[in-house]
């Protein structure tokens, strides 16, 4: 196939995501799958799947750009961190974007975007896992739910519980506490997302929440999260069709610029 | 030649030194518990981190190598042993050692960090006994602190007899030295002063503070004379200037040498040279200065051949402080690109407000002139002190793009003002500033990797800049 064409990948620490691009910034193609074991080996499998899904070869890419945190895995790619790679692929679908609140499996940002797609300044969790997609994931297992299940149940809360702690292994025994207490399910998913939204709010207050808003990562399929940090902010929150593939996304719009 | 030989030689020792030395050395590695293992690791770390090849980054390891000795074995070489935290008040040590050559006065846990962490990378063992007497992981408790008290309960460092605790800049000097009373029955020199000024008030403050922070000091002195049966010297203060204006003079040549574009030399060793000066009062210093001297020196050399260590016109950054026990933070942040172009650490004792200048001849005892100096210096004043110090910092030093400003969950004086200083100094130098949560004394307490994501995303947020600026400009 002839003209410009480039992927980007983005090794995260629970999925690995590629696209892959045209000259025109079209997406040709996109995958997504659980990272694994082995983040040289998932980087390159899921780059091979999208080029063959986009029915290229690897040479016809003109350039590949690898990000999150096992970027720097893939032979051959420009590894670009992931704050840039998200700002870039939000501003791609949406350029009045302002804000990107990225929520991933280990880690959530707070991304200021300004009128070209780069960033201006940036704000992320440090050792705490809470405010992350593993939060959720570990409160999803205590109630034994798939992730879809508890963003659906989460939606019926009507007077969340306070679930004081935001430390993620010490909420575990928080909940488990308030459900021995009879504590209704919904309202202690829903209070799980107020505190999620609540340490989100505080993370980004020093870099502010200009619109518009756009929420990316695999936390943001969760709509209880979505609702309750739009709750929080009282704005209005965008969720992109295919959020995951943000960084991915932002990483093949950069390869079309080359070094 | 011994197992160990490879390092001292790698750390500039000469043949003749290495043979002076050996006995010493050999007690010192058995208290560290460091074997042939320990030193092939060391001797791998060092060549990792460091630019090993220049002579000046050499001798200022050998010049912490040294620190370590005389350290460990201040008690079996008979000395009076008189121990400093941090804050490191400015000047007691110098002025202890100015007054008697049986003195030995010391912070122990800034050595262990630069020697035994930014050389032999094995703080470990000592960080995990000092967890285990009395500062438990988890309780944002003092990372210096746990170094003392594990280099303490391990042997490794002597039981002093008089120890000066101060609780002005953070609670932990003085619930520190009340543990060390309880631990070991040491002797405690308490120097009290407040940080309760008020917001802008720095770099003024009133005389009367000096003169009551003064008079703590001078108390200490007192103490500290009746514990070891010394006395404190008329012209000891003269003496110690004496000893730290050269050198101080030499660390600011050899920051302004550094803040060359293309950035010269990588700033891992430069880091070394101010905590050399305030860590201990002994023979270590003289080495200081010699590597100082060679590296100054080397630097220059670098600069005229137009040498440099991050391309040219690479993003200039100002950090608030190294990291003081491992090497590898200050690498990573110019392989990510960025030229450190100055540390406040290193410009702090030589940048003074204008028309605020400390005259001895104002002041009527010793304490009263370290007290003025102190404040002066900002960080030891206030919040608002910090952050405006940084700001003269920031216009001292040449073309800086952006300001990396770090701050440790272990230590609540910096913890508590990084969102404050943060506004402050994006404010007043309008240029982008990253909080970056990070111990400069304990590795362990931060995650490299996510702190190398937000240092690349600045290092391309500031190269963004600069292309806009370079455009704008065509």
């Amino acid at each position: 196939m002839t003209g410009v064409f480039t992927a980007g990948v983005d090794i995260g620490s629970a999925t690995t995501k590629a696209v892959v691009l045209d000259a025109e910034k079209n997406i040709l193609s996109s995958v997504v799958k659980s990272t694994g074991k082995s983040v040289a080996d998932i980087g390159v499998a899921v780059i091979d799947e999208a080029i063959s899904q986009a029915g290229l070869v690897m040479a016809d890419l003109y350039q590949v750009v690898s990000t999150g945190y096992g970027r720097y895995s893939v032979e051959g790619a420009r590894a670009i961190p992931e704050i840039i790679c998200h700002a870039m692929g939000a501003y791609t679908l949406f350029p009045d974007v302002r804000t990107v609140i990225d929520i991933g499996g280990q880690d959530s940002k707070i991304i200021s975007v300004i009128e070209d797609g780069q960033v201006n300044d940036f704000a992320m969790n440090d050792k705490c896992a809470a405010g992350t997609g593993r939060y959720l994931e570990m409160v999803a297992g205590i109630f034994d739910l798939s992730l879809t299940e508890m963003s659906n149940l989460s939606l019926n809360s009507r007077n969340p519980c306070d679930i004081s702690s935001t430390c993620a292994v010490f909420a575990e025994t928080e909940i488990i506490g308030l459900r021995a207490r009879g504590e209704k399910v919904e309202e202690l998913l829903g209070g799980v997302n107020k505190a999620l939204a609540y340490r989100l709010a505080i993370m980004g207050q020093s870099v502010g929440f200009r619109d518009k808003i756009i929420f990316t990562g695999g936390v943001a399929y969760n709509r209880g999260v979505r609702k309750a940090l739009e709750e929080r902010l009282k704005k209005d929150i965008l969720v992109p069709p295919n959020p995951q593939i943000m960084g991915a996304l932002g990483a093949a719009v950069l390869a079309l610029y080359g070094q | 030649m011994a197992y160990y030989d490879k390092l001292f030689k790698l750390c500039s020792f000469t043949p003749e030194e290495l043979e002076t030395e050996r006995s010493r050395i050999e007690k010192v590695l058995a208290r560290l518990e460091i074997g042939p293992e320990d030193i092939d690791h060391a001797c791998e770390h060092v060549k990792a981190n460091f630019e090993i090849e220049l002579k000046g980054v050499q001798r200022i390891l050998g010049s912490w190598l040294i620190a370590l000795i005389d350290l460990v074995l201040a008690k079996d070489d008979g000395k009076k042993i008189v121990y400093f935290d941090f804050p490191a008040i400015f000047g007691p040590q110098w002025i202890l050692k100015c007054s008697s050559d049986d003195v030995y006065a010391a912070s122990p846990d800034t050595i262990l960090c630069n020697s035994v962490g930014q050389i032999f990378d094995k703080l470990g063992p000592i960080q995990e006994v000092g967890e285990l007497n009395g500062t438990p992981p988890g309780h944002g408790l003092c990372s210096l602190w746990t170094v003392k008290l594990g280099a303490l309960a391990k042997g490794i460092v002597p039981v002093p007899d008089v120890a000066l605790a101060s609780s002005y800049f953070c609670d932990m000097g003085s619930k520190g030295g009340d543990l060390l009373n309880e631990l070991y029955g040491v002797t405690i020199a308490h120097v009290d002063n407040t940080m309760d000024f008020p917001w802008g008030e720095y770099p003024h403050f009133s005389q009367e503070s000096v003169k009551f922070f003064g008079s703590e000091i001078d108390e200490a002195f007192k103490l500290i004379e009746d514990t070891i049966d010394i006395k404190i010297k008329p012209d000891a203060m003269m003496k110690a200037m004496e000893i730290i204006m050269p050198y101080q003079e030499l660390v600011g040549q050899l920051a302004e040498l550094i803040s060359s574009d293309p950035q010269p030399i990588r700033t891992a060793a430069q880091n070394m040279f101010t905590p050399a000066i305030t860590a201990s009062a002994g023979r270590s210093v003289q080495w200081g200065m010699q590597a100082l001297r060679l590296l100054v020196e080397e630097t220059r050399a670098r600069v005229d051949a137009g040498f440099g260590v991050v391309p040219k016109g690479s993003p200039r950054v100002l950090v608030f402080v190294p990291n003081f026990s491992d090497p590898g933070i200050s690498r990573m942040m110019e392989d990510c690109g960025l030229a450190i172009s100055a540390s406040y650490v290193n410009y702090y004792p030589i940048v003074q407000p204008k028309g605020y200048e400390i005259n001895p001849a104002d002041y009527s005892s010793v304490g009263e002139v370290i007290a003025a100096t102190e404040m002066l210096n900002g960080m030891f004043h206030s919040t608002f002190g910090t952050a405006e110090k940084f700001r003269l910092v920031y216009e001292f030093a040449p073309e800086v793009d952006g300001i990396i400003l770090q701050y440790f969950y272990h230590c609540r004086p910096s913890g508590i003002g990084s969102h404050t200083n943060r506004k402050y100094l994006q404010e007043t130098t309008g240029v982008p500033v990253l909080s970056l949560e990070s111990d400069i004394w304990d590795s362990r307490n931060h995650n490299a990797e996510s702190m190398r994501v937000r240092v690349e995303t600045f290092a391309e947020m500031l190269k963004a800049n600069k292309r806009a600026k370079k455009a704008s400009c065509e």
